[in-house]
This record gives structure tokens, sequence and C-alpha cells, in this order.
């Protein structure tokens, strides 16, 4: 089977899913305990805007009608507004999206970039006390609790050193044209190299941060992998063709530890959706996990609805890219 | 008679690990000559396929192995030689097909890339040139559709097909030397039999010299000229094969023909060897073979000495020894 009806395929088998998704997202408002618009309204006993407000939301017609209403207005980009902001959920969603991604991209470069290196070399340096050292350092990384080293190093990095800022994406004093959302793009852009560093510098601590328990993990499962590998006779073999040590361990050997190690990634991407939610707050980064959290505090339903069908679909856009990244480290999975 | 084409002196093998020192091959001495085909006997774990690697210096390095003795290989000795060095040897002049052929090619690369990327090595061949070439070994070593074969990944291909077309990449260089370890145990009698055919056809038309290393003596009592028999790590006997089967010397050798099949025996169970083969760690002192030899004396519990006591046949055994009992 070629390459491309293999994506065709994959992305026919994510439908099912994402319909799962909204129906499951739909539903969020009715499992809520207790009498939703009540709980939105909080304290205000005005009869007549509970009516207002139930009517607005849908809640008064069948359960079916509100779903069908629900899918209409999410084909046209309708997500319902926040109580809380006064806004339409698109609106701040627009806001915090590329604040997330921006985050969450840099975090997985850098889990990747380093991980994998870091792995391969202790599994070259076997029993040697760089290859202990490094992995005692990723098992302290993946036991501490990443808000806690986030609060440390605002100490240390902000506090005690100063070199780079607490909190934000940006300093109040930088003013640049939005074209992807993304500060450290954007910036370039918009040719300012001031909001350049200045970005870099905001994004920097949170980043590091939220890739630390990854990093350490995929490091190690790197290792295992490469050493599983080097066990394997085809590396006996390709070295009896007098393929050189290093071809050997960069070509063969690395291409076939990666198989695991990419399945990895993509679970580890989805421990990352849910740490940015405490990484977000932890450096008031006003990205979706800062948003969902004042949303749940403001009771404010319909945005929490919207940021979990972002998030679900993140993450299935993540699975679907996994799985034709494999096809290309392993022709086994796409033959099949 | 024909040139020496590699000479194994006192080859030692040994492995730390925890449980001790493992001297998994034990001082042995051979010769092959160019285009000669000398097959290796012997039971598991006798030290056969170390024997193998370590003519290749493949030794696995995870357990800080050292390789003692001398390799001569066309002049040249191989146990110093770095790995840089090596690769000069390895796959060019002197190559290796290994036991299992579903796990010997790297998965994730197709056949053709595969052995494209010894004759790039060894011969600069690139592109088109170097997959024409890839093709007609395919075509050599028998496998059909040789030009589709090519594209293929190992796990597309049977077992036999996987051993042929490592054997179309050992040979892709046309070394002087091609090492076997037991590349048909795991492949059915039929498979067996045409692989056997194969190697000895190419072989005899390379003029290539062969180290066919196995537990079965049909296999090389009909591929080879000379047979050596191992034990726990050191030879026993060494003769051309019709010597050896019609005047085994050693105990050990004569027990193992006493156990190979014959239809003219008829009914009745065989009579196994008695004992295991001792631990090659700890192992004792003098001859290995002496707690199961029916011929054992007290003279045995020192070292017999490796000699040659008929042109030719070699044998370490203190009853074929001047100044042991005889």
């Amino acid at each position: 089977m070629g390459l491309g009806s293999y994506i065709i395929r994959r992305l026919l088998q994510m439908i099912p899913a994402v319909l799962g998704v909204t129906v499951i997202v739909f539903l969020l408002i009715h499992l809520i305990p207790g009498d939703p618009v009540a709980m939105m309204l909080a304290g205000e006993a005005d009869p007549q805007a509970y009516d207002e407000l139930r009517t607005r939301l849908g809640l008064d017609r069948p359960l079916l009608e509100q779903y069908l209403s629900y899918m209409a207005n999410l084909a046209r980009g309708d997500m319902g507004s926040s109580l809380h902001y006064g806004l339409p959920t698109t609106e701040l969603l627009a806001r915090a999206f590329p604040a997330t991604l921006e985050l969450t991209f840099l975090a997985m470069i850098i889990m990747v970039v380093f991980s994998i290196p870091l792995g391969v070399f202790a599994a070259m340096k076997r029993d040697t006390m760089a290859d202990h050292g490094s992995m005692i350092v990723s098992m302290l990384m993946y036991s501490v609790p990443s808000f806690w080293l986030g609060i440390m190093a605002i100490l240390f990095f902000a506090g005690v050193l100063g070199w780079l800022p607490a909190f934000g994406r940006a300093s109040p004093t930088i003013d640049i044209q939005l074209v992807t959302g993304f500060l450290t793009i954007d910036a370039i852009i918009a040719g300012n190299f001031a909001a350049w560093v200045d970005a870099w510098k905001h994004i920097l601590m949170p980043a590091v941060i939220l890739a630390a328990t990854g990093t350490a993990v995929n490091a190690r499962l790197t290792r295992a992998s490469m050493l599983e590998v080097l066990r394997q006779d085809y590396i006996k073999a390709l070295l009896s063709k007098g393929v050189p040590m290093r071809t050997v361990l960069f070509k063969h050997a690395v291409r076939n530890a990666l198989i695991p190690v990419v399945t990895f990634i993509t679970i580890q991407f989805g421990q990352m959706l849910s740490g940015i939610v405490i990484i977000e707050n932890v450096f008031s980064w006003p990205g979706m996990g800062t948003l969902v959290v004042t949303a749940v505090g403001s009771r404010d339903f319909q945005v929490v609805q919207s940021l979990v069908l972002v998030f679900a679909l993140m993450r299935l856009s993540v699975n679907f890219l996994t799985d034709i990244a494999y096809s290309f480290i392993d022709p086994r999975i796409r033959y099949d | 008679m024909a040139e020496k084409l590699i000479k194994v002196e006192d080859l030692k093998t040994q492995f730390t690990t925890k449980r001790g020192l493992v001297k998994a091959v034990d001082g042995i001495s051979f010769e092959i000559k160019k285009g000669e085909r000398v097959g290796l006997v012997g039971e598991s774990g006798c030290g056969k396929s170390v024997t193998a690697l370590s003519l290749m210096k493949l030794v696995p390095a995870a357990h800080n192995e050292r390789v003692f003795g001398k390799i001569i290989f066309k002049g040249q000795d191989l146990v110093p030689m770095k790995d840089s060095q090596l690769k000069e040897i390895r796959g060019k002049q002197m190559s290796m097909i290994f036991q299992d052929p579903m796990t010997s090619l790297d998965p994730v690369f197709t056949i053709g890339s595969q052995i494209m990327e010894a004759l790039g090595i060894h011969q600069g061949l690139k592109g088109k040139e170097s997959k024409k070439r890839a093709i007609e070994l395919l075509a050599l070593v028998n496998i059909p559709s040789s030009e589709m074969v090519v594209d293929y990944y190992p796990h597309q291909l049977s077992g036999g097909m996987r051993q042929r077309a490592m054997i179309a990449m050992a040979l892709s260089c046309e070394p002087e030397l091609l090492i076997a370890d037991e590349p048909t145990t795991a492949l059915d009698v039929s498979i067996q039999a045409q692989i056997i055919k194969l190697v000895r056809e190419l072989s005899a038309n390379k003029g290539t010299a062969l180290l066919w290393i196995t537990h079965d003596l049909g296999i090389v009592a009909h591929l080879c000229e000379k047979i050596i028999v191992m034990y726990a790590g050191k030879l026993v006997e060494m003769a051309d094969t019709m010597t050896l089967f019609e005047n085994p010397m050693h105990p050990y050798t004569q027990a193992l023909l006493r156990l190979a099949p014959k239809l003219e025996r008829g009914k009745g169970r065989m009579p196994p060897i008695p004992g295991t083969v001792p631990n090659l760690i700890d192992m004792p002192p003098g001859c290995r073979f002496a707690d199961r030899c029916p011929k054992c004396m007290d003279v045995c519990s020192q070292e017999p000495q490796w000699m040659e006591v008929e042109p030719g046949h070699w044998v370490s055994c203190f009853l074929y020894s001047k100044d042991g009992k005889n």
C-alpha cells in the first residue's frame, strides 16, 4: 500500500473519533451535577435572567436538537460566548491557542532534541560514569513535580539572578503586529529584534520546565531501546559486511531504536497537554491552560467545552502525525 | 599444496561476567587454505560460534571480551587491528552469514539497499550501477524475480529467501573466506539442502574458502573437505573428511559418529554420551572430556597436547601420545 492511500485511510479513521469527541464535549454541560444554569448564574436568583440564559444555551430544547444545533454552530465557527469575559469563545481562543501551541511546540522540540541524543549517548557509553550520571539526573528530573521545578526556576532565574522574567508572554512595552500568533516568529516578521529577544526570554523557562519530565523519561527509553537494538544479530551482520561502527550506530541502530520512542513521544504529548494547565498557571502564561482554569473557576461552561474540544483535537492531530511518521521510520507498518 | 589463507594460533576468547571469567575459546589452532571448505563441529555451547565471531573480531563488546593469540589472515594478524583497519577486511575479504535469517537483516531497509551498502563501501559502486549489481547478486543466489525483490523489505521474504539474500550480501564483494555460523539451523530440511547446494556451488565457482559451523555431522560430510571437532572451548580432533569418518581417533569424535543416525542400524535407542558439557567458568585442569570419556586414564587429569599423529590428522588425546600411557 502506498503512502497516499495510507494517509487517506488514517484520515477516514479519524472521523468517528472526532465525532465521538464532539458528543462527549457536548454532553459535558449536561454531566455537571445539578442545574448548569443555576450554577452559572451562581447566587443571582433573578428568574428572568435564569430563563433567558436557559433559552440562550438551548437547554429547553430536546437533546438531539441541541446536539445538532451545537454541531451546526461549530461548523460555522461559532463556539458560543463567555459569560465571564463577555466575548465570543472563538475570540478568546484566537488569543490563547497560539500561546499554548507555541509553548507546546517549543517544549516538544526541546524534548526531542535533548532526550534522543542523550539516550543514544548513554547507550553507547553503557555502564560508564557518563551513562550512570545522565541516567541518575534523568531519574531525578522525572521524580520532581514540574510545578515545584517551575517555582524553583522562577525563584532562581527570575528572583536571584534576574536573568529571565517571572511571568507572561511579553513585556508590556512590546507591541508588535500578530501574524502567526507565535511571538518568536511574529517578532522576526515585524523585524523587531528587541521583541524577539523578549519573547525568547519569556518562553524559555516555561518551555524547558514543561519539557523536563518528558525529556527525562524519553532519554531513558531511548537508551533502553538502543541497547536492545545493539544486541540484535543484524548489528553484527552489518559490522561483518565492513560497515563502519559510526554508520551502524547512526544509520541503522538509531532508526530502529526510534520506533518505540516515537510511540512514547505521542503519549508524552498527551501528558504535556495536561502539564500545560499547571505550567501556564505557574508562569501566568496567557494560553488555554490559564484560560481553562479561569473558566472552570467562573463556571464559564461554554468556554470549558470549547477548550476541551480544542485539546482533544490537538491530541488527535498528533496521533495522526505520529502514524505518518511511523510509516517513514518502519516500513512494516505501511505494508501490513 | 594450496596456499594458506588463514592461520589461527592459540586463539583464546574470554568474557568477564559477574559469575567469573568465561573461557569460551581456550587456545585453539588451525588453518584454512585458499578455497578450502572446512567444517567446525561441536555441540551447543562448545565455543564454535564464539570462534566464528572472534575470527571477524565481532565478539559482543558488552562483556569486556578479550581475544588473545594470533589470527593471521593473508599474512596480517587481525588480533591487534583496530576497527578502522578491520573494515577493509570485513565484508571485502572475509564475510559471514548467521544462524537466524529472520533477525540478521535490518528490518527498516530494503534488501537491495543493504546489499548496495557493502558494494558502496568496498567497491565504490553507486546508484544504478550498484542496484544492477545487487539484482545480479540476488539472481546468483537463485532468488526469483530479483529485480522486484531488490526493493522488498526483509519482512516480505521467507526465511529461506532471507538467508539467500544474506548469502548474496556476504558474497557481494567476492570475499576469500566465508564464515557460516549454522546458517541452516533455522530453516526446514528441503530449504536447508538447497542452501547447502548453493553455497557449495558458489564456493567452488569463485574459489571462496568456507568455514561452516554446525552441530550436524551430516551437513559437513557432504559439504566440507576438512573437519574440525571442538569440545568445551578446545579442539579435540581435525582431519580430512574421509579420514575423520573412517578413522575417528578421539573418544569424543567416536561418540559423535556413533550418534549420527544411520538407516541400517535399525530399531533401538541411540546410546547418548553420558554426562554433560563442563561449565566454561572454573574449568578443571586436564582433558575436558575426561569425565564423560569411556577410555579415561589417570594421565587425563593433565593437559593433553594438540598434535599431528598422522599427516594431516590432528588429535588432542593421551591415547595417541608418546609420553602418555602408550
